[in-house]
């Protein structure tokens, strides 16, 4: 998997640190820039103003309840979707895997559009619910197709297509059946942070924090999903509640992202394997550079994502499909020749 | 054997998540019975051998006698055959008659329900054997070479229209089904009632913005949308001036448009609005501190498109922002 000598020379801690504090430069950079450029012009002073909370008028109101909260979202998103790619991409053993093959993405979309066409009044709060538990369902379906037990990877995969496809079927059924009322969904199904408030970064927030800590603690017995499934039962390891729990992160991480700004593609399958690139296969270094890498690349995109089609916004989604799309195939192909 | 049932139990889960899908899908349809209406209408055709000549948006179009089985796919054809006292034998009306504005639904009292706009179920319009089909130019594209041959069709260009064009393809409707005199009629009777409460409006110089709002976004009529122009007509300004038609905007973009008087469409009764509320940024939109947002019917203003549609969004006006 690693080219040892020269991932090795990579690894050196003052490599890493710099690597690191580049990284969180980039972070601070892309956050200032999405506070600073959007549709109403903001000079540096008044930025200034609005960040210390000084100014209560409009330019700082723009940036106090709209532009930050929104930039912080990305920022969160993107950190739990590169982390759930990875963990994703370590269970099924598979590294174009993301997390729509457990069936995530296209459960909460099925939820989300079901319960707009059966209940006519559905309220924001409920529609974020509606969405977390359908992608629980459809990890749930997944799981029960496909089951825990050993070198079932390749059923995983199958069955998480299956239901995939099947999930988005029905939901695209659900719309050509009902155009009025799911006209609205059709921006949510491309993911999109533009209409975030703070109220969003309260809602996520614990998911986040959760997500994180639980990934800390994990983080030792993860390091056995990369190693040969027989050498890590007689190491000792207990596969199974290993894989449980692995799979119960990435609900907890990409259920709670998607359920809030929809299914934002590719970050989940892209961010990993740069991290994978620049420092390895050492779970310690990567699984903290991949969620540090998938927050800078989602601030980036949302950034540029509202010059599009300036003044209009275009979702995000779009641009990171986009750079995933041509990301993937490069992937695909340069996988197929090596031995993987 | 805990595996068969495991099996057993997922296949079971899906089949249920099936059986949802399709009574879902069965909610929405309605059974009108199928009772084919003819012309109400009594006048003389203009033609002496009876057949009918018009231009449409694809070009000439001529049916050898009155049409009396016709079948419109969009709101507003069926509001031009309401106002003629012509009815339809079949309309698309997406499966849901609420759609259609009061006024009109009380006027098409016997159609049956071709489905949806969008995906029109050919079977149905084919069983109802009509004689004329009045289609979109941009809508029904897909469609079109499926239905010419089962009638006779009228291409409008209704979807991109804005009031003027929606005028020019009243008339165009009024001539095919031979009521050219009537329409005629109804069009002076429309535009003085829309002088009338042209004149009713103390001053237009106003900023309006008509949109549609949803849980998931706001979406403005610009100055190309058929709401926008109507406004335009009135001697509105609409603000938000763009190509697109209905562009989405964010919060910022609408406090930096600033219209001082707001039309909402909501889609469902809790939309992004609730949200935009709680948000200080929200009264500071003249609008909003000048208790200038109304909220409006979307099936009024949005869809109905037609005469009898324009007629009441001016009511809606001048009822908001009349002496």
């Amino acid at each position: 998997m690693i080219s040892s000598s020269h991932k090795g020379k990579q690894n050196r801690p003052r490599f890493l640190l710099f690597l690191f504090s580049v990284l969180v430069a980039l972070l601070a950079i892309g956050i200032l820039c999405s506070l600073k450029w959007g549709q109403a012009p903001v000079s540096w002073g008044a930025l200034w103003d609005a960040v210390s909370y000084r100014t209560h008028d409009k330019t700082s109101l723009y940036i106090q309840t709209l532009r930050l909260p929104r930039a912080l979202l990305a920022c969160m998103v993107g950190v739990q979707l590169a982390l759930a790619g990875l963990l994703t991409q370590l269970l099924v053993k598979n590294p174009l895997a993301s997390p729509h093959i457990l069936g995530i993405n296209a459960g909460a979309a099925f939820a989300v559009v079901f319960g707009l066409v059966a209940f006519a009044d559905l309220s924001m709060m409920s529609t974020v619910a509606f969405a977390f538990f359908g992608a629980a369902g459809g990890a749930a379906l997944v799981l029960s197709l496909a089951g825990t037990s050993r070198n079932s990877y390749v059923r995983m995969a199958l069955a998480g297509i299956t239901i995939h496809f099947l999930l988005s079927a029905l939901t695209e059924g659900l719309i050509i059946l009902n155009q009025e009322t799911t006209d609205s969904m059709i921006f949510w199904l491309v993911g999109s942070v533009s209409q975030a408030a703070w109220k969003d970064v309260q809602l996520l927030l614990p998911f986040f924090a959760a997500g994180l800590i639980l990934a800390f603690f994990m983080l030792p017995s993860f390091k056995l999903l990369q190693v040969d499934e027989e050498i890590s039962i007689g190491i000792g390891g207990r596969l199974s509640v290993i894989r449980i729990v692995g799979m119960l992160l990435v609900l907890l991480l990409a259920g709670s992202a998607v359920a809030l700004c929809g299914p934002i593609g590719f970050v989940c399958l892209i961010v990993p394997h740069i991290a994978r690139s620049l420092v390895g296969g050492r779970l310690t270094v990567l699984l903290p550079l991949t969620g540090l890498l998938g927050g800078v690349l989602l601030v980036y995109a949302d950034f540029v994502s509202r010059f599009i089609a300036f003044p209009y916004e275009s979702p995000v989604g779009l641009l990171t499909s986009a750079i995933g799309a041509a990301f993937f195939i490069y992937l695909a192909r340069r996988n197929g020749g090596a031995a993987a | 054997m805990p595996r068969f049932m495991k099996r057993l139990n997922s296949f079971t889960a899906l089949i249920l998540l099936l059986l949802l899908v399709t009574a879902c899908g069965q909610t929405g349809s309605n059974n009108q019975a199928e009772t084919p209406a003819a012309n109400t209408g009594t006048e003389t055709s203009k033609s002496a051998d009876g057949s009918i000549t018009v231009e449409d948006a694809t070009g000439t179009v001529t049916l050898t006698k009155r049409p009396e089985r016709i079948i419109t796919m969009e709101f507003s054809f069926a509001d031009a055959l309401a106002t003629l006292g012509v009815q339809p034998v079949g309309a698309a009306d997406d499966d849901d008659p609420a759609l259609f504005m009061d006024e009109v639904k009380s006027k098409l009292t016997n159609y049956t329900s071709v489905g949806s706009r969008y995906e029109p179920n050919i079977e149905v319009i084919s069983s109802l054997q009509p004689d004329l089909i009045i289609v979109d130019l941009v809508k029904h594209k897909e469609v079109m070479e499926q239905l010419k041959g089962i009638a006779p069709l009228l291409v409008l260009d209704d979807y991109q229209a804005d009031y003027e064009q929606m005028l020019k393809n009243y008339m165009i409707i009024a001539k095919a089904v031979g009521k050219k005199a009537e329409g005629q009629k109804r069009l002076e009777e429309h535009e003085a009632k829309i002088a009338d409460a042209k004149s009713k409006l103390q001053s237009t110089d106003l900023k309006v913005l008509p949109a549609v709002v949803n849980p998931k976004g706001f979406f403005a009529h610009s100055d190309h949308a058929y709401t926008g122009s109507f406004l335009a007509k009135l001697g509105f300004t609409d603000p938000v001036k763009d190509e697109n038609s209905y562009p989405q905007l964010t919060l910022e973009q609408l406090v930096e448009t600033n219209p001082q008087v707001l039309f909402l469409m909501p889609t469902e009764k809790e939309t992004i609005v609730n949200q935009w509320e709680a948000n200080s940024l929200w009264n500071k939109i003249d609008a909003v501190a000048n208790k200038k947002v109304f909220t409006v019917e979307r099936r009024d203003w949005s869809l109905a498109r037609g005469l009898i549609g324009s007629e009441k969004m001016a009511s809606d006006i001048v009822n908001s922002l009349g002496k």
